[in-house]
């Protein structure tokens, strides 16, 4: 089938209620776990990239220049993650998701431990930049993966009719990280001086890592591989070398190169939208505004908890009332904070700053939240072709990375 | 760092204009809701 007949697969596929089984609440519990760590340490990187990382790492430079370039190393991450993606989303389609899903926590672990005890500018002169930049390539390669595979472990082990809900479980990830992550960073801030966060006090959150990587190993250790993997599997045994239905990078992009660029375009506007709220508006905040780091943080760590209440909200109206309808409605609410956005930033009122803040990334994460579901195709087996997981992070082509996804549903 | 006016206008003019490419896929996706992964075709 060169084209897909959605009306077709939506009538031969009437809604069907199932029972949450205990390993689809794991598989959730692990998924969501597993990537508010990971995005913890995505999310430490990119505070400390607007405060910490100019004067530690790029001494040498004008102190804009200094900035652009610690924004620049954090950039690296986004080019990394669909690297991530492809790479170890075909691995995830040959050994299995869960798998997979170790590596990437590993790996994540690894580096974010390597940058809090990375020595500065001050001690290895241009190494330390250097190595900067590597590590953080190796954080966006492994959110790169684990973002693709979350999405496919959770989505495969839930019920039919809760797929949108048990699909934005995963993408409260990203909010939950901004508040743990902004929220340690506040309390190390406050309880230090200046003197000791830029020495050492910026490094907690990385070296804590380790921690978290034991934690989320030994979550994903208790999920098994998903229903939908095996039959995938199946279906490749069954294929022969040269036959249709063996997957490949080709012949997925060219049945399905419509849906690949539908989920481009759509991952857009909350790919690059997020991090205009999560790490330049900090920036805005400070330097140009004027108010202070603590404040700052407290209205982005209260923008985030909102956010993490209309992911899910919107996960399950998309569930009852569809995929679509949320994600106009949240659509439309981020093109109308978006012009405003800057106008009630410049105000400096907390108030004022926290409710712009709330409203833009709490639409952003409501529309995120339903794109997945609109590519069924990409991750289920169609016409015989098993569908190869590493396209679902096709947004990640655009600036960053957040979440996952191709998830029907 | 400091910022200007233009530099933020610039940026909102992104956000809008990737906000309204997502919108335009958006509309063209179809609904999915019912899809069962589980079935072969």
């Amino acid at each position: 089938m060169s084209a897909i007949d959605y009306d077709v697969l939506n009538r031969r596929t009437p809604r069907e209620s199932k029972k949450i089984s205990p390993m689809a609440r794991r598989a959730a519990i692990s998924s969501t776990l597993g990537s508010a760590l990971e995005w913890i340490d995505f999310t430490a990187y990119g505070a400390v990239a607007a405060t910490v990382l100019p004067t530690q790492f790029f001494p040498t430079m004008d102190p804009s220049t200094a900035v652009l370039a610690s924004f620049a190393t954090f950039g690296v991450g986004f080019f990394a993650r669909p690297a991530g993606g492809v790479l170890l989303g075909i691995l995830g389609d040959r050994i299995g998701r869960k798998e997979v899903l170790l590596y990437t926590l590993i790996l994540m672990g690894v580096a974010s431990f390597l940058i809090g005890v990375l020595p500065t500018y001050a001690s290895i002169g241009l190494w330390a930049p250097g190595l900067l930049v590597f590590l953080r390539f190796l954080q966006g390669f492994a959110l790169g993966g684990e973002s693709t595979g979350a999405q496919l472990l959770t989505m495969e082990h839930a019920p039919a009719d809760r797929r949108g809900f048990f699909g934005s479980l995963i993408n409260v990830g990203a909010p939950t990280a901004q508040v743990l992550s902004n929220g340690l960073l506040f309390l190390i801030a406050a309880t230090m001086t200046s003197e000791q966060f830029m020495s050492f006090g910026w490094r907690i959150p990385f070296l804590m890592s380790i921690v978290l990587v034991v934690l989320g190993v030994y979550i994903r250790l208790k999920v098994e591989e998903t229903p939908a993997f095996q039959h995938m599997k199946e279906h490749q045994k069954a294929a022969k070398p040269g036959d249709h239905r063996r997957a490949s990078m080709k012949s997925v992009l060219r049945t399905h190169g419509g849906t690949v660029l539908r989920l481009l375009m759509y991952w857009a506007a909350p790919s690059a939208c997020f991090y205009v709220v999560t790490v330049f508006s900090l920036g805005y905040l400070t330097k140009t505004v004027g108010i202070s780091n603590q404040t700052a943080f407290l209205c982005l760590t209260g923008a985030n908890l909102v956010a993490i209440l209309t992911t899910l909200i919107a996960g399950a109206a998309s569930d009852r009332f569809g995929r679509k309808p949320p994600a106009i409605l949240a659509s439309l609410v981020m093109i109308a904070i978006a012009l405003a956005y800057f106008p009630l930033l410049g105000t400096g009122n907390g108030i004022v700053v926290f409710v712009a803040m709330s409203i833009f990334i709490g639409a952003i994460q409501a529309q995120a939240v339903s794109c997945p579901r609109f590519s069924p195709s990409l991750s289920r087996p169609l016409s015989g072709i098993p569908a190869p997981h590493w396209l679902i992070p096709a947004r990640t082509w655009h600036f960053r990375v957040h979440h996952p996804f191709l998830r029907p549903g | 760092m400091q910022t200007s006016g233009g530099q933020v206008w610039t940026l909102t003019a992104m956000c809008v204009t990737v906000i309204l490419v997502s919108f335009i896929a958006l509309l063209i996706s179809p609904e999915t809701r019912y899809v069962d992964l589980d079935r072969d075709e």
